[in-house]
């Protein structure tokens, strides 16, 4: 038989309701007085304040110090500048840079570089009033400008703005930077797809206008960017990873499907007549497979094609022949009868084609995503990489 | 596109004339035009023993190149790659191999040979090129057999380099 357990009176009533009206009237009882409280918030925020006034106080005056040297830095830059002085002429390695009349360059003193970064050493880098222009490489030219700068030969403008009482703040000049160089980076990225590629010039009296102007054309360097990028690999809507289609994938379109089976039946035969060459390296082999393929398109191993769609030249300029500068080639690209183009393909005896690759080739040739890459390789099939 | 060899390094050339420093230095006969080095993206015109060829050539990002290339093991976090490309052209060929090994000599960085998958370190690469170089007749013998056109292409070329001067 189980004993019985132990039985403990109490004065506490056992409902629950009645145990939350004892604990709040405890509550009440142990609490400090309110107006005590009250007294001692009083004092804190007080206390708070005076810390807050004596840190504002001090932030002044480091700015108004601040601004007081960044005028004469200022100041001296611009009695430095002249719009009329020489520079020496593009095509030279120091083109655009300053040079005295004579011919010498004085480049590496040259007191108005512009410098895309928060300057540390005040007493070497003054503070940039870009009457010149950075290029993204950080090199001193004669492109064309972007962002901000004053009007040209307007340093009296620059010199009024100081005089009047309208110099731009130590944080001003500092978002001035930061935009800046943000834009270069952008434009850097942005020739690396198209090297002619510019924002639409900006033009404003003001520094808060022309910071403006910089994030403005950041926006559309971002905007160019996102289309460029839109030309690369075909991507899920949700999660952004590539979407990688099995080998030998159909588009649905004949004519591209038909071509892509008959080139690679081409390939086939060109890698079976001149079989395993143990002389040759990789990369020689390859360039042999290449040298071959093409040799055998132009002369018509394949119904329709025209022999001058083989290795053909893609440039932005009107210069689309071989040998072009900045000219890029695809090693096959289908065309349809009005011109336009229906595929590229791309022989690859080594590793895959890079996303790089399929932008710059879609973006010289004018073509859309729409336009299908079709990479061939005789071991991993025609791989349908980027649609 | 085509075939691809690229020049990994924590430092770049600033100048096509550094470059041809560079090349000159190594003693191959190849010379570059001089174009915005910087502003380099798409095909590089040179001379190659005196016939003009040229190979495309690109500047990019290491990390970005890094980050894509999910089957290649990198043992450094490479600040930049130089791209290079040719056609099926030999002169091409040979001219990318001599310029990259030259690059890759002067900037103290490696070479990935894309076709096969592995990567050269600059001593190497340099040695490559000669290599190359060696071969050459038995190079060109093969572009006459496989290639017919190839002679008008650079007769097209010297016209037009000639047009350009």
């Amino acid at each position: 038989m189980k004993p019985p357990l132990p039985h403990c009176e109490s004065a506490v009533p056992r409902t629950l309701h009645a145990q939350f009206e004892i604990a709040k009237a405890m509550r009440t009882l142990l609490a400090p007085d309110g107006d005590e409280l009250l007294r001692r918030r009083r004092a804190e925020i007080i206390a708070l304040r005076r810390d807050l006034e004596v840190l504002a106080g001090d932030i002044r005056k480091a700015f108004e110090e601040a601004a007081v040297l960044a005028k004469a830095e200022l100041r001296a830059a611009l009695k430095k500048y002249s719009p009329d002085q020489p520079r020496v002429s593009a095509g030279n390695p120091d083109g655009g840079q300053w040079t005295r009349e004579d011919g010498g360059s004085q480049s590496s003193t040259n007191p108005t570089y512009p410098s895309n970064r928060i300057s540390t050493d005040r007493s070497e880098t003054p503070v940039r009033y870009a009457s010149l222009e950075i290029s993204p490489g950080n090199v001193l030219t004669d492109a064309p400008v972007f962002g901000t700068r004053y009007a040209a030969g307007n340093e009296r403008n620059e010199e009024n703005e100081l005089e009047g009482g309208m110099e731009p703040s130590p944080g001003q000049l500092i978002r001035l930077d930061v935009a800046q160089a943000r834009l270069n980076d952008l434009i850097a990225q942005a020739r690396k797809i198209d090297r002619n590629w510019s924002p639409q010039p900006g033009f404003a009296e003001s520094i808060e206008g022309r910071i403006l102007n910089l994030e403005a054309q950041a926006q559309e360097a971002e905007a160019f960017l996102a289309r460029v990028r839109d030309l690369g690999y075909a991507r899920d809507p949700v999660t952004g990873r590539r979407i990688i289609w099995p080998p030998n994938t159909k588009t649905g379109n004949p004519l591209i499907d038909k071509t892509t089976e008959q080139l690679m039946d081409l390939l086939g035969r060109v890698m079976d007549e001149n079989g395993p060459r143990p002389d040759l390296d990789r990369k020689r082999y390859g360039t042999l497979i290449h040298t071959e393929f093409a040799d055998k398109l132009r002369a018509g191993a394949v119904p329709g094609v025209k022999a001058n769609d083989v290795e053909r030249t893609f440039s932005l300029t009107e210069d689309k022949f071989y040998g072009a500068e900045n000219s890029v080639r695809g090693d096959y690209v289908l065309t349809r009868d009005d011109g336009s183009i229906a595929a590229f393909y791309d022989i690859k005896t080594g590793r895959g084609m890079s996303e790089f690759q399929v932008i710059r080739l879609r973006y010289m040739s004018n073509s859309g995503r729409a336009i299908p890459v079709i990479q061939l390789n005789r071991e991993r099939g025609a791989i349908l990489k980027h649609r | 596109m085509a075939i691809e060899m690229f020049v990994f390094s924590d430092r770049q050339l600033n100048s096509i004339a550094e470059w041809q420093t560079a090349i000159d230095a190594e003693g191959f006969p190849l010379k570059l035009k001089d174009v915005n080095f910087v502003e380099l993206c798409g095909f590089l015109p040179a001379l190659l023993n005196g016939e003009p060829t040229g190979f495309e050539c690109y500047h990019d990002l290491g990390d970005d190149f890094i980050r894509e290339a999910e089957d290649l093991n990198f043992d450094h976090a490479w600040k930049f790659v130089c791209g290079f490309r040719w056609i099926g052209d030999f002169y091409e060929f040979q001219a990318a191999w001599m310029a990259g090994a030259a690059y890759a000599v002067a900037t103290n960085g490696i070479v990935l040979d894309d076709e096969s998958g592995t990567f050269l370190g600059a001593v190497e690469a340099r040695e490559e090129a000669r290599k190359i170089i060696r071969d050459m007749p038995e190079l060109e013998a093969i572009m006459r057999k496989l290639d017919p056109t190839r002679p008008q292409r650079v007769q097209e070329l010297r016209a037009r380099w000639s047009e350009k001067r």
